[in-house]
C-alpha cells in the first residue's frame, strides 16, 4: 500500500534530520572554542590604558592559539568597553556571563570599574583575573577573584625600602595623589622609611586635576636648600609627569622616585628631559632575560608602534596565567579552574615572576626598579625580599 | 610655620606665572562680555584649539615662528567663526540662549579635539627652550616664568592702551554702553564684534601656548579649568575691564599658590579660588575695576 510506504519513508526522513541536527548542533556542553571575557576603558579619558591593556591581552591569546590553544581548543577573547563607568562595568560583566557564556574573565580596567564588576563574577562563580587594578577591596573576601598586579601597599613599602636601603637616602619628601592608591603608597613608604632609620621631612597630597605643583615644590625646594633632601617621591599617574619637569626647573636636585602610575611611555613624553634619572617601582622589567618578555615587547611594538607599559604587561600575564591554570585543571569546571589559579606557583610572567598567591588572592611577585635613561625605562635593580613584596592580605 | 623671605618670593613668582596664564585666558572673556553681555564659555574651547594648533604646527614644521603663528591665528579664525555663526544671529535674544549655545559649542570643540588627537595628554616641548633653573639672588625661577609673566603683562598693558586710543577701542566702549545708539551713530557693529572676538581669541591662543611651554603638556580637557577660572577672574576684576582681568588673574594665581602652600590640604586648590572670589564680592560686589551696574 502506497500510504504505509509513505509513512515509513517519512519516518526515515525525520530520523535522518533529527540525527543530523543532533550531530551538528548537539553536544552543547563541549564548546569548540574557549571564551575568555575582557573589559577595559576603551573610550574616554582612560582609553590610552584601556587600549594598551587590550593589546596585551590580545597578544597573549595570539601566542596561546599559536601553541595549540587551551586543552586543544582555540581561545577567543570577548572584549567589552567599560568606559571607566562602574555601572557599565556591571552591565558588561552580566553580558559576558549570561550571553557570551565566558569560562573566565580578565579585568584590564581601573579599580572603580573592576570593583563593581568583581561582585558580579563572585556571585556567578566565574573566575576573574584582575590585571592591574590596585584597590584591596577587589579581592577581599572573594573566592572567584584573583589579582596578578601589585597592591599599592607593597609598592609603597618597596619604594621606602629602595630609597633607604638601596640608595642610602636619609631624608625623603613624599608628594602623593589624594585617592586610596596614593594614600596607601604614601603611608607605607613613610612607615618603611622611618622603620629603616630614614626621615620623612615632607608629606602632602595633591588633587588629580593638579597641573601646577609649585605650591608644594617651592616648599620642598626650601627644605632641600636648608637641610638637604635625598629622595623626592611623587606618587601619581603619568599625567603628573608635569610635576617632575617643574621640580627640576625649580632647581630641586634630589633623586625623584615614582611608582607604577608613572610606568608609561606617556610619562617620559610629558616630563621630557626632566624624566632622565627618575626611578620607579613597578613589576614590568624591560630587561628581563625571560624570552617571553622580549617576544612580548617585539609583538607589542609591531602592533602599536610604541613601547608596551605595565598595564599591557599585566593584562598579558592575566590571560596567560588563566590559560595555564585551565590547562593544569584539565577541565572547564569553574571551581576547579579557580582552585588551580590560586595554587599557581613560580609563574614567569612578563610583569615579574609570581611566586605564589596569598590566601587573600593577591600575587606575591618580584618587583623591579626601573630608571629612565635616554628616554627609555631600563632596569635599575630587582626587589625580591619576601617581607617587602608579600601583601598583608 | 616659619616663612622665610626667599621662599615667599619664590611662591610669589610661581603665583604670578600661573596668574598671568589665567589673565590671558580671561581677557577674551571680558572683552566679549563688555561688548555683548554674553558669557562666552566657548572661549575655553578656543583656548584648546590654540594649544593643538601650536602642537600640530610644531610637530609638522619644527619652526617656532610657525608654532606661534598657528597658536594665534587658528584661535582668531575660530573666534570669528563662532561670533558669526553663534552670537551674531542671537543678538537681542535673552542672554541665556547664547549662553547655552556657548556651552554646547565648548563641549563640541573639546570632543572634536579629543577625537582627532586622542583623549590623553600630549608632551609639548620646544627644542632649545631653556629648562635649567635660573638663579636670581635669593630665588630660583623656572625659565618659562621669565617669558610668561612679561609677555602677558606687557601685552595686556599694550591692549589697554590701544583700546583707549584706537577707533575700534572707542567704538567698542560705545557699543558696550549702548548698542542701539552706537549703531545709529554709524558704528559698524559686526566689524566691532569680530575685532573683539579676534583679539580675545588671539590672547586665548597665546595663553594656551604659554601653558604648553610652562607645563610641557597639553590635553583636550585643559579648557575645563579655564572655563570656570576665567569666569572667577573677570568677576574678581570687574566684568568688561581689561585691567581688571589682568589684576584678577594675578591675584587669583598668587592667592591660590599661597593658600595651597601655607594652609596645605585643608581644601583643594580649586576651592581656594572661590573663597577668594567670595571674600572679594563681600567687600566689593562690582569687582576690583568694575563700576556698580545701573538700573
Amino acid at each position: 500500500m502506497p500510504s504505509s510506504r509513505l509513512i515509513i519513508a517519512s519516518i526515515i526522513v525525520i530520523l535522518i534530520i533529527v540525527a543530523g541536527a543532533y550531530f551538528m548542533l548537539g553536544r552543547p556542553q563541549e564548546p569548540e572554542v574557549i571564551k575568555i571575557g575582557f573589559f577595559a576603558p576603551l573610550t574616554g579619558p582612560a582609553s590610552a590604558d584601556g587600549i594598551a591593556a587590550r593589546t596585551g591581552a590580545e597578544i597573549a591569546v595570539e601566542i596561546i592559539n599559536e601553541n595549540g590553544g587551551i586543552l586543544g581548543k582555540r581561545v577567543e577573547l570577548v572584549v567589552y568597553d567599560d568606559a571607566l563607568n562602574p555601572d557599565q562595568a556591571i552591565a558588561v560583566a552580566h553580558k559576558m556571563i549570561e550571553q557570551d557564556g565566558v569560562i573566565a574573565a580578565v579585568s584590564g580596567s581601573y579599580s572603580s570599574t573592576t570593583l563593581a564588576a568583581s561582585s558580579v563574577f563572585e556571585e556567578a562563580g566565574v573566575p576573574l583575573v584582575v590585571a592591574y587594578a590596585v584597590n584591596p577591596l577587589i579581592t577581599k573576601d572573594k573566592t572567584y577573584v584573583i589579582r596578578v598586579g601589585m597592591v599599592a601597599e607593597v609598592e609603597g613599602r618597596a619604594a621606602g625600602y629602595a630609597a633607604v636601603n638601596m640608595m642610602g637616602a636619609k631624608k625623603v619628601a613624599i608628594l602623593y595623589i589624594d585617592n586610596p592608591y596614593g594614600q596607601a603608597l604614601a603611608e607605607n613608604a613613610k612607615k618603611t622609611v622611618e622603620a629603616l632609620g630614614g626621615q620623612v621631612v615632607f608629606m602632602d597630597k595633591f588633587q588629580f586635576a593638579t597641573d601646577d605643583f609649585s605650591p608644594w615644590l617651592n616648599r620642598i625646594k626650601a627644605i632641600e636648600d636648608s637641610q638637604g633632601l635625598d629622595v623626592l617621591m611623587i606618587f601619581g599617574y603619568y599625567q603628573h609627569a608635569v610635576a617632575v619637569k617643574q621640580a627640576r626647573e625649580l632647581g630641586i636636585k634630589a633623586q625623584i622616585m615614582g611608582a607604577e602610575g608613572f610606568d608609561s611611555p606617556k610619562f617620559i613624553e610629558i616630563a621630557g628631559d626632566a624624566a632622565e634619572g627618575v626611578i620607579i617601582v613597578t613589576d614590568f622589567d624591560r630587561e628581563s632575560t625571560n624570552p617571553l618578555v622580549q617576544e612580548f615587547i617585539k609583538r607589542y611594538k609591531e602592533k602599536r608602534g610604541i613601547d608596551p607599559d605595565m598595564v599591557a604587561a599585566s593584562s598579558f600575564d592575566a590571560v596567560m596565567i588563566l590559560a595555564k591554570a585551565i590547562e593544569k585543571a584539565g577541565t572547564l569546571d569553574k571551581q576547579k579552574i579557580m582552585e588551580s589559579l590560586r595554587s599557581m606557583e613560580n609563574f614567569d610572567g612578563v610583569a615579574g615572576k609570581i611566586i605564589k598567591f596569598t590566601p587573600g588572592g593577591n600575587a606575591v611577585k618580584e618587583l623591579t626598579l626601573q630608571i629612565v635613561k635616554n628616554g627609555e625605562f631600563r632596569r635599575y635593580a630587582m626587589i625580591t625580599k619576601l617581607d617587602i613584596i608579600t601583601p598583608s592580605e | 610655620m616659619a616663612v622665610d623671605p626667599g621662599t615667599l618670593l619664590q611662591h610669589l613668582i610661581s603665583g604670578l606665572t600661573v596668574g598671568s596664564i589665567y589673565a590671558a585666558t580671561a581677557l577674551g572673556l571680558t572683552l566679549v562680555y563688555g561688548l555683548l553681555k554674553i558669557l562666552h564659555i566657548a572661549h575655553a574651547g578656543i583656548y584648546v584649539i590654540g594649544a593643538y594648533a601650536a602642537y600640530l604646527a610644531y610637530s609638522v614644521t619644527g619652526s617656532i615662528v610657525a608654532t606661534i603663528a598657528a597658536a594665534l591665528l587658528a584661535p582668531a579664525a575660530a573666534g570669528v567663526v563662532l561670533a558669526r555663526l553663534l552670537y551674531m544671529p542671537m543678538l537681542g535674544k535673552p542672554r541665556h540662549i547664547p549662553l547655552m549655545l556657548s556651552i554646547a559649542a565648548f563641549l563640541l570643540m573639546e570632543e572634536l579635539i579629543a577625537n582627532i588627537f586622542g583623549h590623553h595628554p600630549k608632551g609639548f616641548h620646544i627644542e632649545g627652550f631653556p629648562t635649567e633653573p635660573v638663579e636670581l639672588g635669593i630665588v630660583t625661577v623656572r625659565p618659562s616664568s621669565l617669558v610668561v609673566v612679561p609677555v602677558t603683562v606687557g601685552l595686556t598693558l599694550a591692549l589697554w592702551a590701544a583700546f583707549q586710543r584706537s577707533k575700534i577701542g572707542i567704538a567698542s566702549y560705545a557699543v558696550a554702553q549702548d548698542m542701539e545708539t552706537a549703531k545709529a551713530l554709524g558704528v559698524n557693529l559686526p566689524l566691532i564684534v569680530y575685532a573683539n572676538f579676534a583679539i580675545g581669541s588671539i590672547l586665548a591662543g597665546l595663553a594656551a601656548l604659554l601653558y604648553g611651554i610652562h607645563y610641557g603638556s597639553i590635553s583636550p580637557y585643559m579648557g575645563d579649568v579655564v572655563a570656570y577660572k576665567a569666569l572667577v577672574v573677570i568677576v574678581l576684576g570687574g566684568f568688561g575691564s581689561i585691567m581688571g582681568a589682568l589684576a584678577g588673574g594675578l591675584i587669583l594665581g598668587v592667592a591660590e599658590e599661597l593658600l595651597t602652600s601655607y594652609l596645605g590640604n585643608i581644601l583643594p586648590r580649586e576651592a581656594y579660588a572661590f573663597i577668594v572670589l567670595i571674600a572679594l564680592l563681600i567687600i566689593r560686589p562690582q569687582g576690583l575695576f568694575g563700576r556698580p551696574e545701573q538700573g
